[in-house]
């Protein structure tokens, strides 16, 4: 099986909004993530986060491959 | 007939109605094009910062008005009054695409939700904050969602929303304007107007894009 060398081991990738990120956080909790990363991925404090499509909590523990979205709010002005 | 209605005038639709009455104007093909833009509020002296109108007045016939002098190959049609439960139904109808500009959740989940019970339409809303913003698409087709409706689990400030409407707020009652800047708006609605593009070729494959400025970067996300 062909491995991918551009990725570092235990990556995971980390969205919200439009911001996206590799980082080698597996091992990591997704409560770590929200207060590592919140300000360069700008995370709002109440984001549901999401990897894929399901909810997850706080404790969970990330996996190599896992994408963890923080769902952002869609924009309310106009 | 193509049936493309505006809804909102302001910060994102002032900005969008140019380019899509130009390209609409000049795309050229057989099928007649009526434009129609709806907005109850006015431009006011105050709006000049960021919004795009040549006179003070109801956003929608002061809209409608300049293009038409701009654009006299489609038809363009005002409406000056806010969508609402009670006017909805005579604004939007069936086989419409909406462009949704406004700036409450209560109205996008008021659209969303009609646009559910209708055989077909495309329903593309865009909204901002401060840097960043999103678009959503809803294409309902014979009665099939081809893409996920705006008020859906992933947006429960949509599902449930907690603020209100233009019509529910009483005459005099002064709303607090959030600061916003034009490229917020103006990148919206060039997504917006790309949606609309795309999925008038057939080409739309996402439920939403985001956008952020200060990165300068976009996110185009497929949920289903």
């Amino acid at each position: 099986m062909a491995v991918d060398t551009t990725k570092p081991i235990g990556s995971v990738k980390l969205v919200c909004g439009a911001n996206t990120q590799e980082a080698a956080v597996a091992g990591r909790t997704v409560n770590d993530i929200r207060r590592d990363f919140g300000e360069v991925l700008n995370i709002p404090p109440d984001a549901q986060a999401i990897i894929s499509g399901d909810n997850v909590q706080g404790v969970y523990v990330l996996r190599p491959g896992d994408t963890l979205e923080f769902l952002k709010p869609s924009g309310t002005k106009g | 007939m193509k049936k493309i209605k505006v809804v909102g005038a302001g910060g994102i639709g002032s900005w969008l109605l140019q380019p899509l009455a130009l390209y609409l104007n000049y795309s050229g093909g057989d099928e007649d094009v009526v434009l129609t833009v709806i907005d109850g509020d006015r431009y006011e002296p105050r709006n000049r910062d960021r919004q795009l109108f040549d006179r003070i007045g109801n956003k929608a016939e002061v809209a409608a008005e300049r293009l038409k002098k701009e654009f006299p190959e489609i038809s363009i049609r005002a409406y000056g009054e806010f969508v609402a439960p009670d006017s909805i139904e005579y604004l939007l109808e069936d086989g419409d695409t909406i462009l949704l500009c406004v700036d409450n959740h209560k109205t996008r989940k008021l659209v969303s939700d009609f646009c559910r019970d209708l055989d077909s339409v495309v329903l593309i809303s865009g909204g901002n904050e401060y840097t960043d913003g999103n678009i959503q698409v809803y294409v309902r087709k014979d009665r099939v969602d081809m893409t996920l409706p705006l008020a859906n689990r992933f947006h429960p400030e949509i599902q449930r929303p907690k603020d209100r409407s233009p019509h529910e707020v009483g005459c005099g009652e002064q709303v607090a304007a959030e600061p916003q800047i034009i490229p917020t708006n103006f990148t919206i609605a060039a997504l917006m107007l790309n949606a609309f593009w795309a999925s008038s070729q057939g080409y739309l494959t996402y439920d939403e894009v985001y956008a952020c400025i200060v990165g300068n970067n976009c996110r185009a996300v497929v949920r289903r």
